[in-house]
């Protein structure tokens, strides 16, 4: 065979073409699944069960309307059962309200059900869907250096796991975060436009609290300017959210400060000590309860407690030491960002699948920068990435129903964990060797 | 941008990937589709009927089992003796080679049980795909790829659920034999490998003018040899069969043909009978009458079927001449011959279109630059065409493949036979 007729492939694709392979194969997966026989979540389909679709979009939206009655007979048939749920007072009976989402997400959330009320979710889908599409084509048209970069960013981006999740659950305050998180993250690696960056990260504050660890990325720059950046996107961010909640509470009067932290401790016991949480979760507690799950070792509550908080202080230690690390210039700034990024995750109690499309970074900043600029340890970073990028679920754990929990949940984050361990390690071994 | 900057992959790997990438974009079509809320056939998968998995091998040897018949003849299509005397479909249709490997496996279960008759198949198709997979191989990546897009492609998924053990034997057997006609391996190997694609399909007949690749002054003796050997097999079959399974008799065999000729040939329906997942031109004139709801009746059926015989007999004909007068090559002569083939069967199912893995495994082992004459990269791609599932958009849920496939098959042939009438000079 004539060399010609070899096939070049860019090296910058290979993590979007390997998440767009690996995505379909676990949907060959299910579609086999179902000629041969098993016809049910979770072997039918790896995202959540169907009959939820867009269910954090629709249901949430819901959760604002108070005795509204209107005819939904035009609706699609799952929003309409949403709506019976509704009316059957299933939300109200479970405790399932949006008083723990902070005054942003609250506001947008009123803003939402407002429509819902007047049009149709068929509507507030396709704009949700117009949305997260146009943004994609955006940052494709940011990144591109020719046609085939821009078809492979725009369909890899879109068939990842977490933006696959973002879309079929409708979880907009996911997209408005994770993506805000993506530009913070490129500023920060560019150092460039730091006070969008605190904007950025502010914003995404305002949706997802635990993201403030991000701002220790701010040491990127000058420790004086740092300290600045760090002080200002407190001071955004706090000060937004008590303007907000004050706005929240005006509209909504049953919405206050107290209100919302209720709502958090109905959040733990639902989510965090209950089961609502287990699933499609990829943070370190997540492991220990799939865990649990899988070799039948019950945990109690207060047990569940302290273990989640043993996590997060573990996880603010080991990013001072990474911060160390970085200031002591043992690591770069790529390598800086995927630990800080990687703690975070495995330190947030609650880390859902939708959550994971912040590390489409590492995978999208190889359209800018070559691997070998990035870091020596580039493709263990980008295996880890791409790990998480795609879906893992074939083998499954007894959980409420049979076979309903996917081991993706212990191996996401036990994988990431050892993927910082091992390039610890590996910076660690080099620097004694420089040493000597 | 610098080289290092690009990762290099052999050309011939591009068939199979593709036939991955879109068995895998099939797939990932139903995952959406079940997602989005349509969990039903034929949206949630792009195989058969989820309840009728392994029938082919199921219901076929437990038609011959008086052990199966209590749990399995319940709902099974193939009956006996009796069906055979009231025109009912029956097994007595299937050639010797096919019973007597149905026999076999019946054996096995009686002894065993249908766990370890399915493991028997799978291990069998397995080593087959890994058979092929080495036997084509010139590295060791190259088996890995050959062996996961022979695994994925939509004919082999299809014969692993549908259990259809014998489109494996028949199509392994045309591919070492359109290999080996391409390089020209004459030995009594492709004799016995024509006789064993005959006896399980026995339009396979068709493929006789495949030893003209062959010295032409030997062509007389090449087919009486095919003929004599197919007949013999046939016999042999036929007698062991008869001791195993005395009811299975020579007059049986033809009357259970005439009964199928009418329950599946003559059958205006696509769906199940002769229609669901063949890929002839006659069923691409059934589902496109079928679709606009004018229904042919059974003498238009049987008409149409015999002028698509004798057309494409025709086309056989000068595709033969063509050869002889070398105005196409090797490779385009014989895609012709499995093209006609299969647009002449009445009923070819999808299992059986893995036959066109004969030109992408070809293709490894020619060194003479495959990919330069137009004719050859279009082979390929037909032959990817054929061997991915394109189970999108349906009319009555049936998919659009089922006309799709055999026009582009057709157009395709016609194209590349009308390019050689009009050759001046003869291809080296």
């Amino acid at each position: 065979m004539k060399e010609t007729y070899i096939l070049k492939i860019e090296k910058s694709h290979i993590p979007l073409i390997a998440i767009i392979f690996f995505v379909m194969l676990n949907a060959l997966y299910n579609s086999l699944s179902v000629a041969y026989g098993l016809n049910n979540f979770p072997y039918s389909t790896f995202l959540f069960y169907s009959n939820d679709l867009h269910a954090d979009l629709v249901k949430m939206a819901m959760g604002y309307w108070h005795n509204v009655h209107i005819d939904t007979s035009h609706w699609d048939p799952i929003y309409q059962k949403f709506y019976e749920l509704y009316h059957s007072g299933f939300f109200v009976k479970h405790h399932f309200n949006n008083n723990h989402l902070p005054p942003l997400p609250f506001l947008i959330g009123i803003f939402l059900g407002k429509i819902l009320q007047s049009s149709s979710p068929g509507l507030i889908v396709s704009v949700y869907y117009l949305i997260v599409f146009l943004t994609i084509f955006t940052i494709a048209t940011y990144l591109k250096k020719n046609r085939h970069d821009f078809y492979i960013l725009t369909i890899g981006m879109l068939l990842s796991y977490p933006v696959l999740m973002v879309l079929t659950r409708g979880n907009i305050f996911s997209f408005f975060t994770s993506f805000s998180i993506i530009a913070f993250l490129f500023l920060i690696y560019q150092k460039r436009f730091p006070w969008i960056a605190v904007l950025l990260l502010s914003f995404a504050i305002e949706f997802r609290p635990n993201i403030a660890l991000l701002s220790i990325l701010f040491f990127v720059y000058p420790y004086k300017s740092a300290l600045r950046y760090i002080v200002a996107s407190a001071v955004v961010s706090l000060g937004s959210f008590f303007i907000l909640t004050a706005i929240s509470h005006t509209i909504c009067p049953q919405y206050s400060l107290e209100s919302f932290i209720a709502g958090l401790h109905n959040y733990i016991n639902i989510y965090i000590t209950g089961n609502m949480g287990v699933l499609f979760n990829n943070s370190l507690y997540g492991a220990i309860r799939s865990l649990s799950i899988a070799w039948h070792i019950p945990i109690s509550t207060t047990s569940l407690l302290s273990i989640n908080t043993i996590i997060a202080i573990t996880g603010i230690l080991s990013l001072f030491i990474i911060l160390y690390l970085y200031l002591q210039k043992k690591i770069n700034t790529y390598e800086f960002i995927f630990f800080t990024v990687s703690i975070t995750t495995l330190s947030t109690t609650i880390f859902a699948t939708y959550h994971l499309t912040i590390f489409l970074f590492f995978v999208l900043i190889g359209f800018k920068k070559n691997s070998y600029e990035l870091s020596k340890y580039y493709n263990l970073i980008v295996f880890t990435t791409i790990f998480l990028l795609v879906p893992k679920n074939y083998i499954f754990f007894d959980f409420i129903y049979k076979d309903f929990l996917s081991a993706e949940t212990i191996l996401n984050p036990v994988v990431l964990l050892l993927s910082s361990i091992v390039l610890l390690m590996q910076i660690s071994k080099e620097y004694k060797y420089a040493k000597k | 941008m610098p080289k290092n900057n690009y990762v290099e992959i052999n050309s011939y790997y591009i068939p199979f990937l593709a036939i991955m990438v879109f068995s895998l974009l099939n797939g990932f079509f139903n995952s959406i589709m079940i997602q989005y809320g349509t969990n039903i056939f034929p949206y949630n998968n792009f195989l058969f009927l989820p309840s009728d998995r392994h029938a082919d091998l199921i219901n076929v040897v437990s038609s011959f089992s008086e052990v199966g018949k209590s749990s399995f003849l319940l709902h099974n299509p193939y009956g006996d003796v009796d069906a055979l005397n009231t025109n009912s479909l029956n097994h007595f249709f299937l050639p010797p080679l096919v019973v007597f490997i149905s026999l076999l496996f019946e054996k096995l279960w009686s002894i065993t049980n249908i766990n370890i008759v399915l493991f028997a198949f799978y291990s069998f198709s397995f080593l087959a795909i890994s058979f092929l997979a080495s036997y084509f191989k010139k590295s060791s990546t190259d088996y890995f790829i050959i062996f996961f897009g022979i695994l994925l492609s939509y004919p082999v998924l299809f014969a692993l659920s549908r259990g259809h053990i014998f489109s494996f034997i028949s199509s392994i057997a045309i591919i070492l034999l359109v290999y080996n006609s391409i390089i020209k391996k004459n030995t009594f190997f492709l004799f016995i490998l024509f006789a064993i694609a005959v006896n399980i399909k026995p339009n396979a007949i068709v493929l006789l003018p495949l030893f003209l690749i062959f010295e032409t002054k030997n062509f007389l003796k090449n087919i009486t040899i095919a003929l004599i050997s197919s007949i013999l097999l046939f016999i042999l079959f036929l007698l062991i069969d008869n001791y195993l399974y005395p009811q299975y008799t020579l007059g049986r065999f033809i009357k259970g043909l005439g009964t199928y000729y009418h329950l599946y040939v003559l059958n205006h329906s696509i769906q199940i009978e002769g229609g669901w997942f063949s890929n002839s031109l006659l069923t691409a004139i059934k589902f496109a009458t079928s679709c606009t709801k004018n229904l042919l009746t059974t003498n238009m059926i049987a008409k149409a079927n015999n002028i698509i015989a004798i057309s494409l007999a025709s086309l056989v004909l000068l595709s033969s001449l063509q050869y002889i007068k070398r105005k196409m090559t090797k490779f385009e002569f014989l895609f012709l011959l499995i093209s006609f083939y299969v647009l002449m069967s009445s009923v070819y199912a999808t299992y059986h279109l893995m036959v066109f893995l004969a030109f992408i495994l070809s293709a490894i082992k020619i060194n003479n630059c495959i990919l330069d004459d137009f004719p050859n990269r279009l082979i390929l791609f037909t032959s990817v065409f054929l061997l991915i599932p394109k189970n999108y958009l349906f009319c009555h849920n049936v998919s659009y493949e089922m006309i799709l496939n055999p026009m582009i098959l057709f157009s395709i042939s016609v194209y590349i036979l009308y390019k050689s009438i009009r050759l001046k000079h003869a291809k080296n």
